[in-house]
């Protein structure tokens, strides 16, 4: 239990944040015929849990199903919300959609739709931490589908050897798509590369206290050159594998039940009012992050869209080849 | 000018580069050699497949010049990482037969990068590879294909995928690694984008892709002894390649094949025929053509290196192609 009040306000504020933006993206996108995606519903603890212990200005890659991991990395909501509808107005000129959108100035590098393909580049963000002699980490996330990727181990067995400051924060909800974790995987993902000599532990994904615990001890850990953590948080997506999967056809009423009765914003408010904050504040919280994320939706209804005179722009950056296909 | 073998220009451009910008950081397998073994004195025991970068170790160190494991999908992602927070990596993926093992991080990660993050992501870096399976990654919008002729080729084209801020395949070519040649000492890269004029002609145009570029050139003095005047144009940056550029060729001789190493089907070279034949049509004497292996999933790396004789092209097929477009 925390008793540092800032930091359980902060956590909660980005559950919200994360919980509000996700529902307002489902209740906007259907009206409007835009696609939703892979909601983060029901992972927020995570992804909070780890943002909040990190520095602005670590690095942190996503996944595909990277919603949340925008938000609570500190993105611009409007901007996502831009982003999301296909506006050249968005973080990403409207051209990486949901699974690529990326906002490297508070330092969110972007999400991958291919599942581990990511921590590669994490790995990479912090051999350049390392190189650079900086107190910087980078952070992956990735699902449980991904520890079964030969490219994820490669990345590991990398970090291990050479010590960089990075964080593998793997989401365990279950469920690759619909392939249940206890069909697809061998042992205990906290096991993995624990023979790797990296530090690896397995935590409640549904409190966001623990997770950012944790994620404190392997950022002190990576700084101080002690190398790579593997953290695994039990959790759980209350939506299908993508918006609109009929998630029933894979997963009992009763499983789903048992996960919503653990929800992570239930969880953390009943931790909040214990650790002293009031019932006021934090619905001060809530209110604010529902009305933000209605705002940055309702303006992403106006967004100037993408137009066909940008699109062959910034495929190179040579100047002599920046136009490809207009060359004959 | 000196006079040196093409593998001494490519390692001389990278060991310039490296004393120009410290930024530039060497990933690959057995880059140095001998890794973990400092403590017995053991350091630069190998420098790479054919020595390219060997001695990088001694003068920069194991932080810029780092062996890394088997693992290049791992080691092209983590170059993408690196690019992305300000370094200029420079990859050895020894053989093209090997580039599928590192294809989504080099598509999905280092050519999509940019674009798709609307420039907050730079990928500037350079791949280096051995072979003539150059096509797929020609194929991959947003990456550049380059594949030197020559050792001036060499250097100059290694020294501009080194500098350009985006990501640059290099293809050298092993029938190339011991071929001499005039190399100017200073620095200087060859515009990307850019093909040459190596021999002017008017009969037809003989456009080489990397190694067969010395082929075209011998079958361009068997055609001249045989009274037909072929302009050899040299390719150099396979993508995005010189359309106008070559078109400016074709217009001139009316006439083009291109030799080409590579597979045929969904090629380079059937490409540029399909371009030039809309860019240069109203000046086409004769269907453009393309000379190629045959398609024999035997290329490369062969266990049984008498194969390469069986189904590679060579001046005489080139001379008798020559003739039929001009026949």
């Amino acid at each position: 239990m925390h008793t540092d009040q800032q930091i359980m306000l902060d956590l909660y504020r980005g559950l919200c944040r994360c919980r509000e933006f996700e529902s307002a993206l489902i209740k906007y996108a259907t009206k409007d015929g835009k696609p939703v995606g892979h909601p983060y519903l029901g992972q927020e603890a995570v992804a909070v849990g780890v943002c909040t212990a990190l520095r602005p200005d670590d690095r942190v890659v996503g996944t595909h199903r990277a919603h949340g991991h925008a938000v609570a990395k500190g993105c611009d909501l409007e901007r996502l919300a831009l982003e999301l509808y296909g506006s050249a107005e968005g973080t990403c000129r409207g051209r990486a959609g949901e699974m690529y959108m990326a906002q490297t100035d508070v330092g969110y590098f972007g999400g991958t739709q291919i599942v581990g393909g990511n921590v590669p580049m994490a790995t990479g963000l912090a051999l350049a931490a390392q190189l650079g002699h900086l107190d910087r980490v980078a952070v992956s996330f990735v699902g449980d589908g991904a520890v079964n990727q030969g490219v994820v181990d490669e990345a590991l067995n990398m970090a291990a050897i050479w010590s960089l400051p990075l964080i593998l924060v793997v989401e365990n909800n279950g469920y690759a798509q619909t392939t249940s974790v206890h069909y697809a995987t061998a042992g205990r993902i906290a096991d993995r590369w624990a023979p790797y000599g990296i530090t690896s532990l397995s935590v409640d994904g549904q409190r966001a206290t623990e997770v950012y615990d944790a994620a404190q001890s392997a950022r002190a850990r990576a700084v101080s050159g002690q190398g790579p953590t593997v953290i695994e948080a039990l959790t759980y997506r209350y939506e299908g594998h993508y918006y609109g999967d009929r998630h029933r056809r894979y997963r009992s009423q009763e499983e789903v039940d048992t996960w919503l009765a653990r929800d992570p914003l239930v969880l953390h408010h009943r931790a909040a009012l214990e650790a002293g904050l009031t019932e006021a504040e934090l619905a001060d919280v809530r209110t604010s992050a529902s009305s933000d994320s209605q705002a940055a939706f309702e303006r992403a209804r106006s967004g100037r869209a993408a137009a066909r005179p940008d699109l062959l722009e910034g495929v190179f950056i040579e100047p002599q080849l920046s136009r490809p296909g207009e060359d004959a | 000018m000196t006079s040196m073998k093409y593998w001494q220009a490519a390692a001389d451009a990278l060991r310039e580069e490296m004393r120009r910008d410290p930024s530039i950081i060497v990933l690959g397998e057995d880059v140095a050699g001998g890794a973990g073994r400092e403590a017995e004195g053991i350091i630069d025991a190998w420098g790479g497949p054919f020595g390219i970068t060997r001695g990088l170790i001694k003068e920069f160190g194991p932080t810029r010049v780092r062996d890394t494991p088997i693992s290049e999908a791992g080691f092209t992602g983590i170059a993408a990482g690196l690019a992305a927070d300000g370094y200029r990596p420079w990859i050895d993926i020894m053989f093209t037969e090997l580039l599928p093992l590192a294809w989504e991080q080099l598509t999905n990660k280092i050519a999509r990068s940019h674009y798709l993050s609307a420039g907050q992501l730079r990928m500037p870096v350079t791949v280096k590879t051995f072979g003539d399976c150059y096509s797929p990654a020609c194929h991959y919008p947003g990456l550049i294909c380059v594949a030197p002729s020559d050792p001036y080729s060499a250097k100059g084209l290694m020294t501009a995928a080194i500098r350009s801020d985006d990501p640059v395949v290099v293809f050298d070519n092993l029938r190339l690694l011991r071929q001499q040649g005039e190399v100017p000492e200073d620095a200087y890269a060859l515009p990307l984008g850019q093909a040459r004029v190596l021999s002017p002609g008017s009969a037809l145009t003989l456009l080489g892709i990397g190694a067969s570029t010395s082929l075209c050139l011998a079958a361009a003095a068997d055609l001249a002894a045989a009274g037909l005047s072929a302009e050899v144009v040299d390719l150099l940056t396979l993508s995005p390649w010189d359309v106008a550029g070559v078109t400016e060729s074709v217009r001139r001789t009316g006439r083009l094949l291109v030799v080409d190493y590579d597979h045929p089907e969904c090629g380079l070279s059937s490409t540029i025929c399909a371009r030039i034949t809309e860019s240069a049509w109203d000046a086409l004497r004769a269907p453009p053509m393309f000379l190629t292996p045959p398609p024999v999933p035997a290329m490369g790396m062969d266990a049984n290196p008498a194969m390469a004789a069986l189904y590679l092209p060579d001046a005489g097929a080139v001379v008798a192609a020559a003739a039929k477009l001009c026949g």
